[in-house]
């Protein structure tokens, strides 16, 4: 528990501090919508290496890791990027030229291990899976478990329901509690100690946050320590679980923050294009990631009209009249 | 497996089957307690000891009067209290069987007289749990799953009373205590806000009222204020319960009185510990005290409406300014004398 009441800093010291290699890291966000992406471009510059991953339904972040050469192992329920990638190109590519290890669970299972996780638990039950071959195949194989003292020795477990049957079966899946050793998110308020309050969907990032050893959280707008307390009711982070605030506007961008941007069409299709070509996606790499310093600097090669044309509609939080082609 | 209130496979198949159109829920509290509290049920307490109770729900079960009642609540006051008096005093006209549950009492003012004159009488069944594990039950039935892993309440007693059984875990290979779900018959809690759909909003500490929600079968909510659809649809993620959870709407300010409502009134002391005294001589003989408090704020009322008038302005007005007030004002307050 980090009770320290001012917790900013910026954000390269932050992913050094947190993100080594071989550390176990979980990312925020769903698809392509609040991507913690100014953090995933830190770490790609930072050239952290042998990432285990885990995330439930993500896109951007989690492609643009597995590209950058971060990544080594993944958990993941789904990884695509709406209408610009169905599947995660550099994911795809990694997986079929065996450069990364993945394990595959549902949606909702992949939402009740971070539960489990934040709840301290070290597993939560489901019918979800039963009779397929999540519970058949298995990514990471039990050998290769027992030698990583950070995962469970099995994937998951099917045992009797002690309290008798459940829906026409006796059986129940139980599945394992994550617990991270970082976690990442990006958020629209948080304050310097660390109290986080998102807007919209929460997606599974309050889990995640708390089953985390420690947590960096980057924020839209960074406030002082009395302000989030009015309605506090509204803050799904308690100060407790974090370690970094970090204030980064545009920090999910080219991915969705609603209330304040919309993702960006142009950025991803460009991103897609690229991404299906090794050539094309190392010069990608080494303009717009390792060719910025800043998550600001990444905006201003996106230049003032589109960051206009992406932002959000007060009223409804996301871009009207946004050509999304 | 005894499940008290609807097993998991229940739930699932009602649920199924359950009507969850939008529509306006909005009724009596009469008709909502005549149609969703049945003699029997397993009924779901929300707000927590003494804050949000559904006192007027808990009064007009009262008058209309129910048989074989079980209570599940993680910490409540009042409502318990309000129901296990009644039976104290009228036991063929409303009863309860069984509680589970954590706490039954008020914080500063001591634990439930009318629970140990139960207790100690044997005239009710009690299973107990810890806060947690009670938490616990309804959040696993609000998810719809059979059971959940917790750690409170190992290698205490508490595990040799209640219905939670201890595994070996299979990933830690650990012991770990397994809790079953809690599917209530009927919850009743008390909001802040609602539409007349039944989406509500919570204000301040949400206790375990949007599990016990998503965990019954059916659900009476009392709200401080209707308000326009278009608001809650406005800002949908300060929902707490979604109307689809919801069967009956009931408008009732003060619906929670004399306990607290988050931004809207604090508790009433005198009122609170009024009643507690009269609870506590109970348990020392004087029945007649108790039952001229029953008479007077439930019995001889038609509703919350004839309650609360019979409870003096200054009380009302001082519960509303001790919480809607800066601590700086309040110290300039001067409570009311009881």
């Amino acid at each position: 528990m980090n009770l320290k009441q001012d917790k900013v800093m910026d954000l390269t010291t932050a992913i050094n501090t947190y993100v080594k290699d071989r550390c176990h890291l979980s990312l925020g966000g769903f698809t392509i919508n609040r991507n913690p992406m100014a953090a995933v471009y830190e770490i790609i510059r930072q050239r952290v290496k042998n990432i285990h991953l885990y995330a439930h339904s993500n896109g951007q972040g989690v492609d643009e890791l597995i590209g950058g050469g971060c990544v080594s192992h993944l958990e993941i329920a789904y990884g695509g990027s709406g209408k610009f990638a169905s599947t995660c190109i550099r994911f795809r590519k990694a997986v079929e030229e065996n450069l990364l290890q993945v394990e595959d669970y549902t949606n909702y299972q992949m939402t009740l291990r971070f539960l489990a996780g934040a709840m301290g638990v070290p597993f939560l039950p489901c019918r979800s899976s039963m009779g397929t071959d999540i519970v058949n195949k298995w990514g990471f194989s039990q050998e290769m478990r027992k030698t990583s003292k950070k995962l469970p020795d099995d994937k998951l477990t099917i045992m009797d329901n002690p309290f008798s049957g459940w829906l026409d079966t006796e059986k129940v899946v139980l599945v394992p509690a994550i617990q991270p050793d970082v976690t990442i998110v990006h958020v629209q308020k948080a304050d310097k100690r660390g109290n986080c309050r998102i807007q919209g969907l929460t997606f599974a990032d309050a889990e995640q946050a708390k089953a985390a050893k420690h947590l960096i959280v980057t924020c839209e707008e960074l406030y002082d320590n009395d302000e989030l307390k009015t309605d506090s009711d509204q803050n799904q982070i308690p100060f407790i679980h974090v370690d970094a605030v970090v204030h980064v506007p545009h920090g999910a961008y080219p991915t969705a923050c609603y209330h304040h941007y919309d993702y960006d069409p142009n950025y991803l299709k460009a991103y897609a294009k690229k991404a299906k070509d090794d050539t094309l996606h190392g010069e990608y790499l080494k303009e717009m990631i390792h060719g910025c310093q800043t998550q600001q600097d990444l905006i201003a090669k996106t230049g003032p009209e589109q960051m206009a044309a992406i932002a959000a509609d007060p009223q409804t939080g996301y871009a009207r009249n946004l050509d999304r082609k | 497996m005894l499940w008290t209130g609807l097993s998991p496979d229940e739930a699932r198949t009602y649920l199924e089957e359950k009507d969850k159109s939008k529509r306006d829920k909005r009724m009596t509290m009469t008709e909502a307690v005549k149609r969703f509290v049945k003699d029997g049920d397993n009924i779901g307490v929300g707000g927590f000891v003494n804050s949000r109770q559904p006192v007027a729900i808990a009064h007009e079960i009262i008058r209309q009067g129910r048989k074989d009642l079980i209570l599940s609540f993680q910490s409540a006051g009042l409502v318990p209290d309000y129901l296990l008096g009644a039976m104290a005093l009228k036991p063929d006209h409303l009863s309860v069987q069984r509680m589970e549950f954590a706490y039954n009492g008020h914080e500063y003012a001591g634990t439930s007289s009318m629970l140990r004159y139960m207790t100690e009488n044997e005239k009710i069944f009690i299973e107990d749990w810890t806060n947690f594990s009670m938490s616990a039950r309804f959040k696993t039935a609000s998810m719809g799953l059979p059971f959940m892993p917790i750690r409170s309440g190992q290698g205490g007693d508490i595990e040799k009373c209640n219905r939670s059984q201890v595994i070996e875990c299979p990933f830690s290979k650990r012991d770990i205590l397994l809790i079953p779900a809690c599917h209530p018959d009927v919850g009743i809690l008390h909001v802040q806000e609602a539409d007349i759909y039944g989406n509500c909003r919570i204000k301040g500490q949400t206790f375990t009222c949007p599990e016990i929600a998503m965990a019954s079968k059916n659900v009476i909510v009392t709200c401080e204020k209707l308000v326009d659809h278009q608001i809650i649809a406005m800002d949908p993620t300060r929902t707490s319960i979604p109307f689809f959870a919801v069967d009956a709407v009931v408008e009732i300010p003060f619906g929670c009185y004399p306990t607290v409502c988050h931004d809207v009134h604090y508790y009433d002391k005198i009122h609170l510990e009024h009643f507690k005294g009269l609870t506590d001589a109970f348990r020392k003989g004087d029945r007649e005290s108790l039952a001229a408090y029953y008479d007077t704020y439930i019995f001889d009322v038609a509703d919350t409406d004839e309650f609360i008038g019979k409870i003096p302005y200054k009380q009302l007005k001082y519960a509303r300014q001790t919480e809607s007030r800066s601590l700086e004002l309040q110290t300039r307050l001067t409570p009311p004398a009881a």
